[in-house]
């Protein structure tokens, strides 16, 4: 089995785990992480086509995901925070300020 | 020709400035003088039309553009102004008559609330019906055509606290909307094919044109005409438009409304010539039925005002026959003829009103033998009542004499008899009145009279001039002078003629004399005796029923139409079409529940299958 299969497969299941999480569970925080899940299973991808064509732009692309992830954590946790400070739940199906 | 004289500009500007001066001060701050600029402005404009009426005599014609006044890619009018001999006479006795009858108006209208209302609309209708006497193109001169409409709607419901008065206005200006369309179309006809609307290109380029082109343009000018000189079938709104004030009905009849509708065909007349001569015919038998059936229906009412506006429509019909017979110097001279007579017998008619105290209007059950009481009136009534009968030697005589002398050079026997009977219908029933009104008390008539009034100062002078051009103003006939400004042949007197004319007018004074005076009861006896008689009569020979059952006959299949196929087929249509966007909205809006995951669900879902898509064109 060669190493472009496991990294699929490892990457496939990382994707599938997050969207599963994103797609099933309520909590806003799982939901986070799936999200993180979602973009790691991509950078992963990059990081080993990056190593194998000896191309440094896999890299930065992967660094660069990181660094959009980072960001991202920063503004769905400080939601979060606001959220379960202002006493609502931290579950996704509570939040209908824009629904209703 | 040469530069634009000091009095055209007069006669556009002074008007402009005494409505300007007048609603914008004199209405809010002195509006019991409202009549002040008006009358400045009057005097202003009698004097640039004689001056012009000098002018235009001694040889000088105008007709020059003043600005460009619609443009847009090919299509160009400009607004200018035409000063020939029609428009110089016409314009002449227009003016006279407006400045007498804003005189008495100033003293009619005294009392009312809404004095300096009634002057500003009374001077904006004097002002459009200038603008259209001098307009040089027909877009032009459609623009104060309807300005005129305008006016006569808003005086003619003046005092629009009375239904009536309301309901005459509207039909004033919806019947003569309908005949509006076909002016406008006749201008836009021209327009399209011509590529112009002045009358001077218009008259020359009259052969590049087939004659069936130009009879379709001719009929539908003809068709405003009718609507705005009240012949059949649209003269409906006239005999209403009495509910306005007097002096209204005195100038609408004479100087500035019904004219209107003449002056076009006499301006047009090159065009009619250029159409097939069957369209002349049509002209000359409407304006002959109008005006025979009019001087029936004139014969039989009894309100003052009513037997006077079924005698302008009769007159009208005598002006419209003598176009159709292709005489503009008939025509014209009897317009200006009739302008005198009936402003002058409408002011009387308003003195009668006045004097009698009555608000609206008074008719022959009311008043009687009013000779004693209003001498002056009288008098001036009986100089009035001579030149529309056509007696020697008033003007009407002169006036009336061309117009016979016209259907007897170009018309069949069936004509002449009808001009014969018009005179003598006119004389029978501008006597019946007379007499009725001013000379004998009969048993039958209530007697309103008792505590009338002559009429005084101001409301004198205006008639007293009036009855002098009354009988004066037919100078301008036999003198040729009226022939040397329309460009026509001197007149030929012809002695027969005017023999019949006399025979004829005489005729109908004897009549009306024995209907009235020796057999005093008749008037009230053949009513009895035939009330479905009166009533088919008093409905203008059963016109009046035709027509409503024409419009009822409108109603019904407009409604069927609405219900039927608006409302049955259309509606459900659309409906069903609305339907079925708030069915879809609904089905849609249950999948937006506000639940996050589902969004990521189907975010995910799609992304799947647009990936896949991508993947498989690649």
């Amino acid at each position: 089995m060669n190493a472009e299969v496991i990294i699929w497969a490892i990457s496939g299941f990382l994707f599938l785990a997050g969207a599963a999480l994103l797609v099933f569970r309520r909590q806003l925080l799982a939901m986070i992480l799936g999200l993180e899940l979602l973009l790691n299973a991509a950078g992963l991808g990059f990081v080993y086509y990056s190593a194998r064509w000896q191309n440094a732009e896999g890299l930065a692309i992967a660094l660069l995901v990181i660094a959009v992830a980072a960001a991202e954590a920063v503004v769905g946790l400080g939601f979060l925070i606001a959220l379960s400070r202002d006493g609502s739940a931290a579950e996704t199906g509570d939040i209908r300020a824009l629904a209703d | 020709m040469g530069a634009i004289p000091f009095a055209i500009w007069v006669l556009l500007l002074a008007p402009l400035a005494a409505l300007t001066a007048g609603f914008f001060v004199f209405h809010g701050y002195r509006p019991s003088r409202t009549h002040w600029p008006m009358l400045a402005s009057c005097i202003a404009v009698c004097a640039a039309s004689l001056w012009l009426l000098l002018k235009v005599r001694a040889g000088a014609r105008w007709d020059l553009p003043i600005f460009h006044w619609l443009v847009a890619g090919g299509f160009d009018v400009d607004f200018g102004v035409r000063m020939d001999g029609l428009t110089a006479s016409v314009l002449a006795m227009v003016a006279l008559v407006g400045t007498l009858i804003h005189v008495y108006a100033v003293e009619y209208m005294r009392d009312d609330p809404e004095f300096s209302r009634f002057f500003l609309y009374f001077h904006f209708f004097f002002f459009s019906m200038i603008g259209l006497l001098i307009s040089d193109n027909y877009l032009q001169m459609y623009v104060f055509w309807e300005g005129v409409g305008l006016a006569s709607f808003l005086l003619i419901g003046f005092w629009h606290g009375r239904a009536r008065a309301r309901a005459a206005a509207w039909k004033a200006f919806l019947v003569n909307r309908v005949g509006d369309a076909g002016f406008l179309l006749a201008a836009l006809l021209l327009l399209s094919r011509l590529g112009t609307v002045r009358f001077n290109d218009v008259f020359g380029m009259l052969g590049s044109e087939s004659p069936r082109f130009f009879s379709v343009v001719a009929l539908l000018l003809f068709w405003g005409a009718c609507a705005k000189s009240a012949q059949f079938p649209l003269h409906i709104w006239l005999p209403d438009a009495m509910e306005g004030p007097t002096p209204v009905s005195a100038l609408m009849h004479a100087a500035t409304m019904v004219a209107a509708g003449v002056f076009l065909m006499a301006r047009s007349m090159p065009l009619l010539e250029a159409a097939f001569p069957e369209v002349r015919h049509l002209i000359a038998w409407t304006g002959a039925g109008t005006a025979l059936g009019a001087a029936v229906i004139a014969s039989m009412k009894v309100d003052l005002k009513r037997i006077l506006a079924y005698s302008t429509i009769s007159h009208l019909g005598l002006m419209m026959l003598a176009i159709g017979m292709g005489s503009v110097y008939a025509a014209v001279f009897h317009l200006i003829a009739h302008g005198f007579f009936k402003a002058l017998l409408f002011l009387c008619a308003g003195n009668v009103i006045h004097g009698t105290g009555s608000s609206g209007s008074v008719g022959v059950p009311e008043v009687g033998g009013l000779y004693p009481r209003l001498p002056r009136t009288a008098v001036a009534f009986a100089i009035g009542a001579a030149s529309l009968a056509g007696f020697p030697p008033s003007a009407g005589f002169y006036s009336k004499d061309a117009v016979i002398d016209s259907v007897f050079g170009g018309g069949g026997p069936a004509l002449r008899w009808a001009a014969l009977l018009i005179v003598v219908g006119s004389s029978f029933y501008i006597f019946r009145m007379l007499f009725l009104t001013f000379f004998g008390r009969r048993a039958e008539q209530r007697g309103l009279e008792g505590d009338a009034h002559e009429a005084v100062g101001w409301m004198l002078w205006p008639v007293r001039a009036l009855a002098v051009f009354a009988l004066a103003a037919g100078v301008i006939g036999p003198s040729g002078a009226l022939a040397g400004f329309l460009g026509a042949d001197a007149p030929h007197p012809s002695f027969r003629l005017m023999g019949l004319g006399v025979l004829a007018a005489s005729a109908g004074l004897g009549l009306a004399w024995l209907a009235t005076s020796v057999w005093t009861g008749w008037d009230w006896a053949w009513r009895k005796s035939c009330p479905r008689l009166e009533a088919w009569l008093d409905g203008e020979l059963g016109w009046q029923s035709f027509m409503s059952r024409l419009a009822a006959l409108g109603e019904r299949s407009a409604s069927w139409i609405a219900e039927g196929w608006d409302r049955r087929r259309w509606d459900a249509w659309t409906q069903s079409l609305a339907d079925s966007c708030v069915g879809l909205g609904e089905g849609l809006g249950g999948l937006s529940r506000g639940i996050l995951n589902e969004y990521i669900w189907w975010m995910l879902a799609a992304s799947v299958v647009l990936t896949s898509v991508v993947a498989r064109c690649i």
